[in-house]
């Protein structure tokens, strides 16, 4: 019962409010679709802790990904003990880094009464399952060695059958408290993903990287520019 | 034809097509959860044998008992217990089966014709007529330097075993270094080859072991079992931390120099001053 719920159950509805959910709120409150940036507010310590926090989940999402989509180019990559390790233990620092940043960010945003202002309770739940996600990824990581390995013989076949529409939970279901708090408050993330900041991860600005330069004109010396009778002189644009 | 009687004769046929698909599905229960650790009258693998089963215990005390063997030893079962005891605690995996599907296994018990005080089977080891070769290869398979034939996850991938050639064993399931005290040859060997636990059996569906490398794996384990008491393998998990902690640093030292250049403060200073500027 426990087990149909958590491993069948909630992957269909996160899957479910996920998709529609996001497809909603991106027609009808497309300008909304952001993380809502406190950077204004505090920029300092925000360096210290989303560098870090982002780096690290990059990785780690990536490294899932890839881990679900080619099972066996990972089981033979980690067929030499030293590419194992190598593998591991990067990804375990990436781990650790997303674990510090996402402290720091959690600190920042308790310590600043501005950014308390400008959080919503939606926030709160974000921080509470980023960390409960962290913890017990690097709980695996540590004392349930080597995730990469078995992940590709027992998490893929257990994703992939959701994706099917033929879950078969025999495996997931016999997995330590650790992996299993990993696998549900994964699907619950995913599920939360239309009602929280999460959704700036689906708007990433990719057309940055191919869009044309635009020239920006910083007219810095207004007085300069407002004499008519001065001619204007090209400066070059100073930002910070 | 009479219509009643077309309706029994229809009947009867499906009263039998059901028995006989019920025995089948006893049959198939038996080979693919059952078989990796019971005989029926070949003697004991790693439980017990279960010929005449049926004879000795009700089907009220053996459904729930195969249905969650734990929740019954738990209970204080004083049968469970010292079964449980008799075969070196390991305990029997829980299973999801219905009771019709736990019956139809005994069934099938019932009616195989192995049992029943038949001539018993002598059991010869696997490993005899094994080389040092053999554990060569069972260690390279063990630790996924060679890959399996039809591309099983190497076992270093979860178990743990006291070898120093061997340093980067998994720490997901069971510490394999007493395995062969435990089970036998046999005993391996029936669990690599038919896993009666979910997450190996998931692990290892489509990507069955040879005979050959089920040999050479359970020779190798043999070694270990023999060798571990001479073996001073390190402990990685201070070190695996450790190294995770200098990339981490790593990553962290990267960001800032990356990042060197970065605007540090929210309001730039010399934009504030920008109005004073224009207005002297």
């Amino acid at each position: 019962m426990f087990n149909n719920f958590f491993f069948i159950g909630l992957p269909y509805a996160a899957l479910t409010v996920m998709l529609v959910g996001s497809i909603f709120r991106y027609l009808n409150f497309g300008f909304k679709v952001s993380s809502l940036s406190t950077q204004f507010l505090e920029t300092r310590e925000l360096f210290y802790g989303s560098r870090p926090f982002h780096w690290g989940l990059l990785y780690l999402f990536f490294g899932h990904l890839v881990a679900f989509l080619f099972p066996r180019s990972v089981l033979l990559w980690n067929s030499v003990p030293v590419r194992l390790l190598i593998l591991e233990i990067v990804a375990l620092g990436f781990g650790i880094s997303a674990f510090f940043g996402l402290y720091l960010l959690i600190v920042r945003r308790l310590k600043h009464k501005r950014l308390i202002v400008v959080a919503n309770k939606m926030d709160i739940v974000v921080y509470v399952i980023l960390a409960v996600q962290i913890i017990s990824g690097l709980w695996i990581a540590f004392f349930f060695r080597w995730g990469s390995s078995w992940f590709a013989g027992t998490m893929t076949p257990y994703i992939k059958s959701i994706f099917m529409f033929t879950p078969d939970i025999a495996a997931v279901s016999a997995m330590p408290l650790a992996v299993k708090i990993h696998i549900i408050s994964g699907f619950t993330m995913i599920g939360i993903i239309p009602f929280t900041r999460f959704m700036h991860f689906l708007v990433y600005p990719f057309s940055y990287i191919w869009r044309p330069y635009q020239y920006v004109i910083w007219n810095w010396d207004r007085k300069t520019i407002r004499n008519p009778k001065v001619k204007w002189k090209i400066h070059k644009p100073t930002n910070n | 034809m009479n219509k009643n009687l077309m309706n029994s004769i229809l009947l009867i046929v499906g009263i039998f097509l059901f028995t006989i698909g019920r025995a089948d599905e006893g049959e198939q229960l038996f080979k693919t959860t059952c078989a990796a650790c019971h005989t029926i009258g070949k003697g004991r693998l790693v439980g017990p044998d279960l010929s005449g089963i049926n004879q000795k215990k009700s089907k009220e005390w053996l459904v729930p008992f195969i249905k969650s063997s734990t929740t019954i030893i738990k209970s204080g079962d004083t049968d469970a217990v010292a079964i449980f005891k008799e075969y070196n605690s390991i305990m029997m995996p829980d299973v999801a089966y219905s009771e019709a599907q736990i019956v139809s296994i005994l069934n099938y018990i019932s009616s195989d014709r192995s049992s029943g005080g038949q001539e018993q089977t002598v059991i010869t080891d696997i490993l005899s007529g094994t080389t040092l070769e053999n554990i060569k290869i069972g260690l390279l398979l063990f630790s996924g330097k060679q890959p399996f034939t039809n591309e099983g996850p190497a076992c270093v991938g979860c178990h743990k075993v006291k070898d120093e050639r061997i340093f980067s064993s998994g720490t997901l399931a069971k510490d394999l270094t007493e395995s062969y005290d435990i089970l036998g040859s046999a005993g391996i060997a029936a669990v690599i080859k038919s896993p009666p636990f979910p997450v190996m059996t998931a692990a290892f569906t489509n990507h069955d072991l040879t005979e050959e490398e089920v040999i050479n794996v359970t020779a190798y384990l043999k070694n270990v079992s023999e060798e571990r008491y001479y073996q001073r393998p390190t402990d990685f998990s201070t070190t695996f931390a450790f190294f995770g902690l200098v990339v981490f640093v790593t990553i962290f030292m990267s960001t800032v120099l990356l990042y060197f250049k970065r605007k540090k403060f929210p309001v730039n200073r010399e934009i504030l001053d920008r109005p004073s500027k224009v207005i002297n």
